[in-house]
């Protein structure tokens, strides 16, 4: 029990920062949510309208700190405040959103891994008039062909760019393909990888005599070529004599065609370096490199020393392009369903340069072990309308073509009642390939198979904090935690896999209030996909520890 | 009535309007009745019907209303110029009573009460005054009464009394007491801090935290008394005399590799100072690590470091008890790394209750924690110093000042306002935009001795924050308003 919460509003400019009078202030609120961490808050200030926005106008700074200890206990922006004038007097209603909000300021395109065939296009300066640039569905290739009949001169040849990264500001770091053709023994026909839009007008990044195939072919930064461009480059060259191409068999499928740009550190630095890229075009960009570059690229407010990423994942993405522009939050949202295992936040400012970024593994060990159903407020809807049996994926193969793909799997409850029920899940056309539509729906019907533990509960008394030793006051409790609620019989998840009257629940959002200081923590179970991969997770690092 | 009663535009300020029968401002008009019980407490409660009773997760002193006789005696309806007094009376009682904020002073004896028992209460405009009006026209007697109802603030203020001067050393364990015999009031009542910087424009941060009941800790931990390693191999690193550190010399880690991590400490951070278990250790602590980063800074270093909770000394437990991060970020590469790095908060006993029931709290053994330090990039070296522990269950107070030419100036933290007043030469300044402060002063508490820890560091909030050993002890004054549940 407390007597009065030993919380304090201040607000921060360029100029200066600034605490409020407590006595102006009326119900201050404030929440956090993982993924995401702190949402947003608010209060009433008392404050006659006459006078300036100085402190109150739209960015300017908004914590609330526990004055037993100067913690910050919530940090955000505010919004431009509204202004009542009513019998209640002259109030300003401040209203803030947390640091997850910076995750939607920048709006700009960014190639991470571009595997698409579509998104190459014939060169108008191929010199060969007659040389095609095509898409083999079939081989989910590029093809580029050499018709039948055309006299080809020495430098002809038939070229494919990949004009992206132009505009993401961005350069080749990597590229692979493997080629076949229907033609063997031509020594004069080579394939080669070039750069272009750098500062040298051309390069040959890779080059290797053409055969029947299937031909691996790879073009590193630094060990290839050590010029950065902007355009890559695939083409058919045709090297001395002057000749007649003498059948149909002239073509060349370059399938696997996959290329890596350059990305950024957390500093914003363009990394330059092979070893940067190392696995990249084996097991593709791995989360925390695309998580680095965020937030060199897209979250400059954000603390760079204070940023935690997780490295431990170690399956990569070959498809993630986002050329028509994008933000952090929707590349986020995109590695949050892409990476059940792993949540982010954007969190405090107690260093005082932007917000603390963590992109991290959700928890397994239980945290609040106090909360109970006979002490705490507790209320839990249905949740049956969420089970599912089958789901389609929607996804864009290489090739550009849409594609649906159904999944199946098992939920009792659904076979039981002898339903079908089929969700319907869209990957959109930036992510995606066969593969990944599969786990993504695999996922889905794994968080869909069984009724989830869910509700809320009502906090307003000091609960203990297993891991970090403390007892938390209601404002304290943050999002994105383990609790353990006493006198409540579990639905078998997970995170209850036996019935001893505790549910164990996962907090997903906490909302404060200090009206009745009193904390309402919003609680979900992990869905199976979750609860799963991070056992995966676990078994996996236990495998690799070393010390 | 014998009270001495009168409004005043602040404690100790000019009289608006007395209503002492001894000295009334207008002849005849004088305070007839006080009624002003302790303010009510208002409670947020949480209530079951699976259990008895109920949880009160807030409560506070609500507002106040005090009623104010007041007598007027002029002669009777009619005679001449009564009418013409009787408005005058009524006009002097108006200016004051529509005031937004107006202070009334009330002292036990109107002749012989010295104004140290003078206790003030905080009013605002009266709703009721058209009532008062009306009854004081609508009587025909030689003397008129009524009572007026006048919102005030929950607590009665005593004059403003004077702590003294206070200072902490590194010997002294960066401790100082302020003693609860003396202090004056009902309830708690915060402190007023006001420190002089010196004649330069170095921005400073002023570090307090206090505990009430006394601190039994050891507030400051040398690093290089305790154990520790470069992880995993556990190799040590050399000891570098230096004038500047806490204990005269620290630890130098060189030539680090991002990557590799460095076990700090190993010892008994929360301790006595005394050393040994006691009932009092339990609690919050917030703890700084101190650095000696010397010329050793490389442009984008970026480190992490976290506390660990030991079992042992060859014991390293998996488990972060709180994180803390330091590093450098690329809008400011040429400042190198902070020296003085925040650590976070930790909860003594870890985990676990300190008392069962309504048991006397049990005696806490004391607690072994180490730092963990990683290098995230570039590297280069770091030296380790020392911990500051500071409490972190009553009040703490961050006051980062800093003055814009080179005068030594006062900051004065007003909890009242939520700001720092700054004075040069005894003139208010209006240019110390650097200036801010964060959490509360420590309150002083009547019968109860409060032991307030406090040190100084420079930089802070967005610049570079560094020490020296010379510089970490902190001098400050202090004063506070004695605040009473009655004016009696």
């Amino acid at each position: 029990m407390v007597s009065v919460p030993p919380l304090q509003v201040r607000l921060i400019t360029v100029g200066g920062a600034m605490a409020l009078d407590a006595g102006l202030l009326e119900d201050v609120q404030f929440g956090s949510a993982s993924p995401g961490g702190f949402t947003t808050a608010a209060c009433s200030l008392s404050r006659p309208l006459r006078y300036a926005d100085t402190f109150t106008g739209a960015y300017t700074g908004f914590e609330v700190i526990d004055t037993r200890s100067c913690e910050q206990v919530w940090y955000g922006r505010l919004e431009d405040p509204g202004r009542d004038s009513s019998r209640s007097g002259e109030v300003r209603a401040l209203a803030a959103v947390g640091g997850s909000s910076h995750a939607r300021d920048v709006n700009r395109p960014v190639v991470y891994a571009e595997s698409r065939l579509g998104a190459w296009t014939r060169a108008e300066e191929s010199v060969l008039s007659g040389g095609t640039v095509g898409v083999d569905q079939e081989r989910a290739a590029l093809l580029m062909t050499l018709p039948n009949g055309t006299v080809v001169t020495p430098s002809a040849r038939v070229v494919a760019r990949l004009l992206t990264l132009r505009d993401t500001g961005q350069r080749i770091s990597r590229m692979r393909a493997t080629m076949t053709s229907g033609r063997t023994g031509e020594a004069r026909l080579r394939w080669q990888f070039v750069g272009r839009g750098g500062p040298a007008t051309d390069a040959n990044l890779a080059d290797v005599q053409w055969g029947a195939g299937p031909t691996a072919m790879a073009a590193r930064l630094g060990p290839d070529f050590t010029t950065l461009h902007t355009v890559p480059e695939v083409r058919v060259f045709w090297t001395t004599d002057t000749a007649t191409v003498p059948n149909d068999n002239t073509w060349s499928a370059f399938a696997d065609l996959l290329v890596i740009p350059t990305r950024r550190n957390r500093l914003n630095q363009e990394l330059t370096t092979a070893a940067s890229y190392a696995t990249d075009t084996t097991v593709g960009v791995l989360p925390h490199a695309i998580i680095e570059d965020m937030l060199g690229r897209f979250l400059p407010e954000f603390d760079k020393g204070a940023a935690v990423v997780d490295t431990s994942l170690t399956a990569g993405q070959m498809q993630m392009a986002y050329e028509d522009g994008t933000t952090a939050g929707a590349i986020l949202d995109d590695l949050v369903q892409l990476y059940p295992t792993h949540t982010w936040g954007a969190w405090g400012n107690e260093r005082g340069l932007g917000a603390e970024f963590r992109w991290e593994p959700w928890p397994t060990d239980v945290a609040l072990s106090g909360l109970d159903t006979g002490l705490d407020t507790f209320s839990a809807p249905s949740s049956a309308a969420d089970l599912y049996n089958e789901v389609r994926v929607r996804y864009k193969d290489a090739g550009g073509q849409s594609r649906m793909l159904l999944v199946q799997g098992d939920c009792p409850a659904l076979t039981e009642a002898g339903l079908v029920r089929c969700g319907m899940l869209d990957l959109g056309s930036q992510i995606g390939n066969t593969d990944t539509a599969q786990a993504a729906g695999v996922a889905f019907l794994a968080a869909h198979q069984y009724p989830t533990n869910s509700g809320t509960i009502k906090v307003r008394r000091p609960i203990r904090d297993a891991l970090s030793g403390r007892v938390l006051q209601p404002w304290q409790i943050r999002a994105g935690v383990l609790c353990r609620v006493r006198n409540l019989y579990p639905r078998p998840d997970d995170l209850n896999t036996y019935s001893n009257g505790e549910t164990v629940f996962r907090v997903s959002a906490v909302s404060y209030s200090t009206k009745d200081n009193e904390a309402t923590l919003s609680l979900d179970s992990y869905s199976r996909s979750v609860s799963t991969a991070l056992a995966r997770l676990a078994r996996a690092q236990a495998r690799t520890r070393r010390v | 009535m014998a009270q001495m009663i009168r409004f005043v535009d602040r404690p100790g300020g000019t009289v608006l309007l007395d209503l002492s029968p001894a000295s009334p401002t207008v002849p005849g008009m004088t305070g007839a009745s006080l009624d002003a019980p302790p303010p009510p407490v208002n409670r947020s409660v949480a209530q079951n019907p699976v259990r008895d009773g109920g949880t009160i997760s807030a409560q506070q002193f609500g507002m106040r209303t005090v009623k104010l006789g007041i007598r007027y005696a002029n002669g009777v309806v009619g005679q001449a110029g009564v009418q013409a007094s009787r408005r005058a009376a009524i006009t002097a009682l108006l200016r004051v009573l529509q005031l937004e904020r107006v202070w009334l002073e009330v002292r036990p004896d109107q002749l012989g009460s010295t104004a140290a028992e003078a206790r003030y209460l905080h009013c605002y405009r009266s709703a009721d005054l058209q009532n008062y009006v009306a009854s004081l026209f609508g009587m025909g007697d030689r003397w008129v009464e009524s009572d007026l109802e006048i919102p005030a603030a929950p607590f009665a203020y005593g004059p403003k009394e004077s702590l003294g001067n206070f200072t902490t050393t590194v010997a002294g364990n960066l401790k100082t007491t302020v003693a609860g015999s003396g202090i004056k009031g009902d309830v708690p009542s915060p402190m007023i801090v006001t420190v002089t910087g010196p004649a330069d424009t170095t921005a400073r941060t002023l570090w307090m935290a206090s505990r009430p009941g006394g601190g039994v800790h050891k507030a400051i931990f040398d690093l290089t008394a305790g154990g520790g390693g470069i992880v995993p191999s556990g190799t040590a690193v050399a000891t570098t005399t230096s004038s500047t550190s806490v204990g005269g010399s620290y630890r130098q880690w060189s030539g680090v590799q991002p990557g590799q991590a460095f076990r700090l400490g190993g010892g008994t951070v929360i301790d006595t100072v005394a050393g040994g278990a006691s009932a009092k250790l339990a609690g919050a602590y917030r703890i700084l690590l101190l650095g000696n980063e010397g010329a050793n800074d490389q442009p984008g270093e970026i480190w992490n470091a976290r506390l660990q909770l030991l079992t042992a000394l060859t014991t390293w437990l998996p488990v972060a008890v709180n994180v803390g991060k330091l590093g450098v970020i690329a809008q400011r590469p040429s400042f190198g790394i902070d020296t003085v790095i925040d650590l976070g908060v930790i909860e003594v006993p870890f985990a676990r209750p300190a008392q069962v029931a309504f048991d006397a709290p049990g005696s806490v053994a004391p607690t072994e924690l180490a730092v963990l330090l990683t290098c995230v990039a570039v590297g280069g070296n770091y030296g380790f110093d020392a911990l500051v522990v500071l409490p972190a269950d009553a009040e703490c107070l961050a006051l980062q000042y800093a003055s814009p030419v080179a005068d030594a100036r006062t900051f004065t933290v007003d909890p009242y306002s939520g700001s720092v007043m700054v004075r040069s030469g005894g003139v208010v300044a209006s240019d110390a935009p650097k200036t801010q402060y964060q959490g509360a002063p420590p309150n002083v508490i009547p019968g109860v001795d409060v032991d307030v820890y406090a040190f100084t560091h420079f930089g802070g909030a967005g610049t570079r924050t560094e020490y020296t050993a010379a510089t970490l002890p902190a001098a400050f004054s202090a004063e506070y308003w004695p605040r009473y549940l009655t004016v009696s």
